[in-house]
């Protein structure tokens, strides 16, 4: 029966290894594989798609977010130029016309204690600049413009400060800079038209 | 050339199919559940492709998965053959009462001899990928090769008594 050494290694055919490979050969007949077996991920379903799909909606709510926080150009310009002159100090103007821009009567005192009073430029338009310090709140900045503006009343967090847009008492705009709501707060309790 | 693991994959469906599909039929003497096996085995080979570091072991990696997927499907009724589902191509140059002899030993040998011979006749794999695809050791395959072959030639020569051995799969 086992007249055949057992092979030593796969390739030592016998007549007997021949004729089963023969049969078993033409015994299975598979076919081709079948579609399902194959994957074809569409385009979209990709992980690197994806990937730059949420990306993108990440960026894209970024944008958005940054967007609805942007304040009007001119509050920009503002809190650009008190970052630029936050260590100044010293009074360069006298404080009546300064109070009388902000709405108050020009013998009044200013308010908090005066750090900075000083005429400067903002979008080439002529603006009285008022640091303060209020004991209870903070420094706070001031612009009064010398000029009409178009700017709405809003407020906001831009740049590591708070702004608001204000109205003086006799209907001026004023833009308030501080880096506590607080001192916002008081400032515009001194400056601004009481919202009656 | 960098492949896209879905192009790799796909490349193995088109290269191991037929391999596979009549590997687990002449394991389980059923195409249909052969046909399981293999959808099984390509859906677990596509969840653990990164397992596979050198390609050229793709053949043998995927039998071992198709193997222990046939183990899960065919398990307790493993030795059982259901007749009706042989192939009913009759094998070349033989006479009609031959017809499909091999095929039906084979069925009649044990499983653990009956997937190296599956190896050895359908793909003639080198030793070291047959150890590779049946995890055991090249000298363990050798001496399980010329035990299955012995068996396959005594279910040849008594075609009406079965030569079942209850040898486990796992054993040698």
């Amino acid at each position: 029966m086992n007249d055949s050494p057992p092979p030593n290694e796969p390739d030592d055919e016998t007549a007997f290894d021949l004729r089963a490979r023969a049969e078993l050969a033409l015994a299975y007949e598979p076919g081709q594989p079948p579609a399902y077996l194959f994957r074809h991920t569409p385009w979209f379903a990709r992980r690197a798609v994806r990937g730059l799909g949420a990306a993108l909606l990440v960026a894209g709510s970024a944008a958005i977010t940054v967007l609805a926080l942007r304040p009007p150009e001119l509050v920009r310009d503002s809190i650009e130029h008190e970052y630029y002159e936050r260590t100044l100090r010293g009074n360069f103007m006298d404080p009546a016309p300064l109070l009388t821009q902000l709405g108050l009567s020009p013998n009044q005192v200013v308010p908090g204690f005066p750090q900075l009073m000083r005429p400067c430029e903002i979008e080439g338009r002529l603006v009285y600049h008022l640091t303060t310090f209020f004991e209870r709140g903070g420094m706070v900045t001031v612009f009064a413009f010398d000029q009409s503006v178009a700017l709405k009343n809003g407020s906001g967090w831009w740049n590591n400060v708070y702004w608001q847009g204000v109205r003086s008492r006799d209907g001026k705009p004023l833009v308030l800079i501080a880096q506590q709501k607080k001192a916002l707060a008081l400032a515009r309790a001194s400056l601004a038209k009481s919202p009656t | 050339m960098l492949q896209s693991a879905e192009a790799r994959y796909n490349q193995w469906v088109r290269d191991h199919y037929r391999f596979l599909l009549r590997s687990a039929w002449a394991l389980s003497g059923s195409r249909a559940v052969a046909e399981d096996v293999v959808q099984d085995c390509f859906t677990s080979a596509w969840l653990h492709r990164d397992q596979l570091r050198e390609p050229e072991l793709a053949r043998a990696w995927l039998f071992r998965i198709m193997r222990r997927s046939a183990l899960r499907h065919l398990a307790p009724g493993f030795l059982t053959l259901d007749v009706d589902e042989l192939p009913e191509a009759p094998a070349p140059d033989i006479g009609l009462d031959d017809r499909l002899d091999v095929v039906k030993a084979l069925a009649r040998i044990a499983p653990i001899h009956r997937e190296v011979l599956v190896l050895y006749y359908f793909d003639d794999m080198s030793t070291a990928l047959m150890a590779e695809a049946l995890e055991v050791a090249p000298g363990t395959v050798l001496s399980r090769l010329a035990r299955a072959r012995d068996a396959l030639k005594a279910a040849l020569e008594s075609p009406a008594r079965p030569v079942l051995r209850l040898a486990r799969m796992r054993k040698v």
